[in-house]
């Protein structure tokens, strides 16, 4: 091979080693295609701010105005099973005491955990209220010179409850998981992590862990998302059933499927728990596709990653 | 497997190869030959390409534009897996990537030893040798909660280390001279081969992690995912293993290219010793977590205090068996 030839094989390969490295550097930083609709960096002028942390947090410090409507509210809790969301009437009295107004737009935030805001939020836009997470929540707000508030807010004016536009269709019950089990149409979305998983999920449903679609608690990275939903075989118009251990995992894991542009994702209006004591088709996986033995792990990360 | 992880993973294997070859980089060759021969050229080459990616990787993760995995500090698994790393290496004449672009080059004993690699991984990693892999690895130190690395070891910043170490080290490189050197005739100059693979582990950092798999360059566990899939049809193949199926073509084109490309089997004895001290390898790196490549590169670029420690192990493996194997009988003969 000719001088010439050698440096152009050479430099064939440096464009594509650069191709690799800037493509990835896009794929890493890229923004979610939804991410506006969902998100909030700041909170708007006009916009009602919903704090959905516990009352402790609360009264140490808000952002200024905020109302407090904890996420856990929503739920009822029993020895058999926790976690269970209430009925809307319950869910619709509990807002219209918050004084929450159909029509007004919502910012909702937590500490920055994520362990409370994808809830609120999730109910809400069940109930046909437009309603945003404050990206990395308080913390975020605070570091980005916010000063806490620990004032009490005034109640606001009760709003009844005719006034609401209930959207039922996007937290489902469990007939719809045992439809989605024994259809081709809708994706069974496990929320847990990848160790529950292993242990057992429902039949048919693959591994959207959100802990992987929201590390800390946050939204994650375009391709960290990319990484769970695309062996997944998640498409944008794929429907997709999401269910958790409780509704706040499975709300992270549909908040970030809903800003990855996935518009139909619904989501099993109670825990895992229900389901499987309800005798749901249950599947262990075996061989090809199983998770690594815990051996193979390295680095805390994926088997091959070492 | 999606088409970005296999061209990115392709493209940065291939430019791997490519460079390995090129540079004939071999860190079996750059630790040896400081101990056997006082010539350091290779192992400047190895310190540019750390303290490149270092700076690189600093930077990106800094500025939040890159994920970062650091590799634990199992300090039984660093030692003993790094010693056992460094004997091997040396018998196997060539670590881990100088093993694969040898091979591309059509050497019969590299070809062997990356056999005994691929098994000797496999017996530590899920063979006889599993339950000792566990035992040395079960004390992992953490320093803050965080997996232990130079910078929070003394408590300073990551980027002032991730930055300092770079500088002070290119002062070194730069007074200590070695000119254009090239560790073969007709290959590249250490300086080229350590920037250019130095630039190819920030590459590989932000191709990798863009699909899930937050890392840089490494080999065993992308061997790994081969010889598994080979040996018990499960699939694990990741960007790693892409990578390095490039890396052996890469320097297939390179060795082709330049007219370097020719099968060469050695003498039997030497294919036994080859084949021996890949399995030796295998098993140290699976043990260690890693080799001269996941570790001695990609995780000292992450300041892991358990990749410095492995890759101080494996050098001290390789003077050992160097002086076993090379300068004792040496010695003797000359006497």
């Amino acid at each position: 091979m000719s001088g010439r030839s050698q440096k152009l094989v050479g430099l064939v390969l440096a464009v594509a080693l650069v191709a690799a490295a800037a493509s990835g550097l896009w794929r890493l930083n890229r923004p979610f295609p939804d991410y506006d609709q969902w998100f909030a960096v700041q909170v708007p002028q006009g916009a009602l701010v919903v704090d959905a942390r516990g009352s402790l947090s609360y009264s140490r410090g808000h952002i200024p105005g905020a109302s407090r409507l904890w996420s856990r509210d929503f739920l009822s809790y029993s020895a058999a099973l926790p976690g269970v969301l209430k009925n809307p009437d319950e869910i619709s009295a509990i807002l219209s005491a918050v004084g929450l107004a159909p029509g007004r737009e919502v910012v909702v935030y937590d500490q920055g955990t994520g362990a409370d805001a994808p809830l609120v939020a999730m109910v809400l836009t069940s109930l046909g209220v437009s309603a945003r997470v404050l990206d990395g929540g308080l913390d975020a707000w605070v570091a980005a010179s916010g000063v806490p508030s620990t004032d009490p807010v005034a109640p606001a004016a009760v709003v009844s409850l005719g006034e609401w536009t209930t959207e039922q269709t996007l937290l489902v019950s469990a007939d719809a998981v045992q439809g989605a089990q024994s259809s081709d149409d809708t994706l069974l979305a496990d929320a847990r992590g990848a160790i529950d998983f292993a242990i057992g999920h429902l039949e048919m449903a693959v591994s959207v862990s959100a802990t992987k679609m929201a590390p800390d608690g946050g939204l994650p990275r375009w391709s960290e998302a990319a990484w769970v939903v695309d062996p997944a075989g998640v498409l944008p118009e794929t429907s997709i059933i999401v269910y958790g251990t409780d509704l706040a995992e499975a709300a992270r894991t549909w908040l970030s499927l809903r800003a990855y542009g996935i518009e139909d994702v619904k989501v099993f209006a109670g825990p895992f728990q229900v389901l499987a004591a309800a005798g749901f088709a249950m599947e262990v996986p075996v061989g090809a596709g199983a998770p690594a033995p815990a051996s193979s792990l390295c680095f805390g990360a994926p088997a091959a990653a070492q | 497997m999606g088409g970005f992880e296999l061209t990115s993973g392709l493209a940065v294997g291939l430019a791997f190869g490519y460079a390995l070859q090129r540079g004939r980089f071999c860190v079996n060759t750059g630790f040896r030959d400081i101990l056997m021969v006082k010539d350091s050229t290779m192992f400047r080459a190895w310190a540019l390409a750390v303290i490149v990616q270092m700076a690189g990787v600093t930077i990106l993760s800094g500025l939040d534009l890159m994920p970062i995995t650091v590799p634990p500090f199992w300090w039984a698994a660093n030692i003993s897996g790094g010693l056992m790393f460094g004997v091997g290496m040396v018998l196997a004449g060539g670590c881990s990537s100088g093993t694969c672009y040898r091979v591309g080059e059509g050497m019969a004993g590299s070809l062997l030893a990356l056999v005994g690699f691929g098994l000797g991984i496999l017996l530590a990693d899920r063979g006889a040798l599993q339950p000792l892999q566990d035992v040395l690895r079960s004390n992992v130190i953490f320093v803050g909660g965080e997996q232990a690395t130079l910078a929070n070891v003394i408590g300073i910043n990551p980027l002032w280390v991730g930055l300092g170490i770079p500088v002070a080290v290119g002062f070194w490189l730069w007074r200590g001279g070695a000119g254009n050197r090239q560790y073969a005739s007709g290959g590249w100059a250490w300086h080229i081969s350590g920037f250019t693979l130095g630039a190819i582990g920030i590459a590989a950092w932000l191709s990798s992690s863009s699909v899930g798999r937050e890392f840089g360059l490494s080999m065993t566990g992308p061997i790994r995912t081969w010889f598994v899939l080979a040996l018990s049809g499960e699939n694990y193949l990741d960007w790693g293993s892409v990578m390095i199926a490039g890396l052996i073509v890469g320097s297939f084109v390179a060795a082709w290219a330049h007219k370097e490309l020719r099968w060469r089997a050695p003498r039997g004895s030497r294919m036994l010793q080859a084949g021996g001290g890949g399995i030796i390898m295998g098993v140290g790196a699976q043990i260690a977590g890693g080799c001269n490549i996941g570790h001695s590169m990609t995780g000292m670029s992450v300041l892991s205090l358990g990749s410095v420690v492995t890759t101080f192990s494996i050098l001290l493996g390789a003077w050992l068996m160097a002086y076993i194997l090379f300068i004792r009988p040496m010695a003797a003969q000359s006497v």
